[in-house]
């Protein structure tokens, strides 16, 4: 990671992820989250929050010959003022498949335009957001899997008085190149030793780099920023404990993504539920 | 040859070379454990591997990766012999086809049999 201003803050988080038990696509919600928080930091300030996170289907509006035109809704709710707190977005999306016929191998693109609001209790802003993205990836089973992700896009955001006391300018026009590598390595199918086979061990890594950034994120002299997460899982197939729980984890993440404003140390410790059969 | 009779009935066969192929395509990439093809059909894809990892990336990654093993199901299907159906009289073309595979492999309510279903009516295996 690069040199930044870091951020003292360290949480730890337990997750409890509720999927829509008996519930189906209808319902709306892809899962939700709701999160008892401990936060602290060098200040030795101590809180408590709850997190309720939902992310909604991906909607398709309407399907053209090469594109799609739809819409998505995501975001969390903190009690207490979280950095780590993904804020509330709505947006349309229009994806183009016009470069469809090179998904074919392990090499796949994907045209992407996005735009739409992003707020959270830090400050307020409306994107609009464009840009291509590449990926290649490789699997080997379910045992190892690595997907590398490149992405380009253009954003242009108008901010609120929030952000304009952070530092930031009315607008923002920038470019923002995403590099993400994730890897998954599952023990099953390696090893019959009992508790090992069920580990699964992940990591993500993403890189930003935004350029003509005029922002509260530019004024702590970042250009650049990056985000790394560790996630070791324990995994149940295929009808869980008591037929809902199918993963325990824990996680330990370090970095910030573009809609945070400084770096984060984050604990996550969290079970998966959902109703196998 | 005599089939066993599953607790899906027609609706999870091995009479039905759909289903058949979308029971080897998992078995080989999604069941964590060997898993016989009667009992795969209730199982709901919120358990496959896929499914599981789309919360270890960013959202686009877990779009990118839907997109992905809706390409491999093509690709699974295709080199068993199978044609995209018709529909008005063309012939879906892969871009369609992704489209209709990619919300029901997002759905982790959905089981394995209903995406056999879906992949039932979207491929046709020509008759030997």
């Amino acid at each position: 990671m690069g040199k930044r201003n870091r951020f003292s803050g360290i949480a730890v988080v337990i997750c409890l992820c509720l999927l829509p038990l008996g519930a189906n696509a209808e319902s709306g919600l892809d899962w939700i989250k709701l999160t008892p928080e401990l936060l602290d930091s060098d200040e030795a300030d101590f809180a408590v929050g709850l997190k309720f996170e939902f992310k909604a289907n991906d909607n398709i509006i309407k399907s053209f010959e090469k594109g799609t035109l739809g819409y998505e809704l995501k975001g969390e709710w903190a009690s207490e003022e979280d950095a780590n707190t993904d804020p509330i977005e709505a947006k349309v999306n229009l994806s183009f498949d016009c470069l469809s016929d090179l998904t074919e191998g392990d090499i796949y693109f994907l045209g992407l335009l996005e735009a739409g609001i992003i707020a959270d209790d830090r400050f307020e802003e409306q994107e609009l957001e464009g840009g291509l993205t590449m990926g290649v990836a490789y699997e080997n089973s379910p045992t190892f899997k690595l997907y590398l992700l490149g992405h380009y896009d253009w954003v242009y955001s108008c901010e609120s008085e929030q952000r304009d006391q952070l530092g930031g300018d009315d607008t923002d026009d920038f470019h923002r190149l995403e590099l993400e590598a994730l890897a998954v390595q599952r023990f099953v199918r390696l090893t019959d030793t009992p508790f090992i086979k069920n580990l699964k061990l992940s990591g993500n890594y993403r890189y930003f780099s935004q350029q003509g950034l005029d922002s509260a994120v530019d004024d702590a002299g970042q250009g650049s920023f990056d985000y790394i997460k560790v996630d070791l899982a324990y995994e149940w197939w295929p009808n869980g404990v008591f037929g809902l729980i199918q993963e325990a984890f824990v996680a330990y993440s370090y970095g910030h993504l573009p809609t945070q404003t400084e770096d984060q140390a984050v604990w996550t410790v969290g079970i998966v539920l959902y109703g196998a059969k | 040859m005599v089939f066993d009779a599953t607790p899906l009935g027609r609706a999870w066969s091995l009479n039905n070379k759909a289903h058949v192929t979308l029971y080897e395509d998992f078995n080989e990439n999604e069941f964590l454990e060997p898993t016989p093809f009667e009992e795969s059909g209730a199982i709901k894809l919120s358990a496959m591997a896929y499914w599981r990892d789309l919360r270890l990336g960013s959202a686009r990654m877990a779009q990118t990766m839907l997109r992905r093993r809706s390409v491999k199901i093509i690709k699974s299907f295709k080199d068993d012999g199978a044609a995209l159906t018709k529909k008005n009289g063309k012939r879906l073309n892969k871009d369609e086809a992704i489209k209709v595979l990619q919300p029901v492999l997002k759905d982790g309510s959905k089981t394995v049999a209903e995406l056999g279903a879906v992949c039932d009516n979207l491929f046709e295996f020509k008759v030997s």
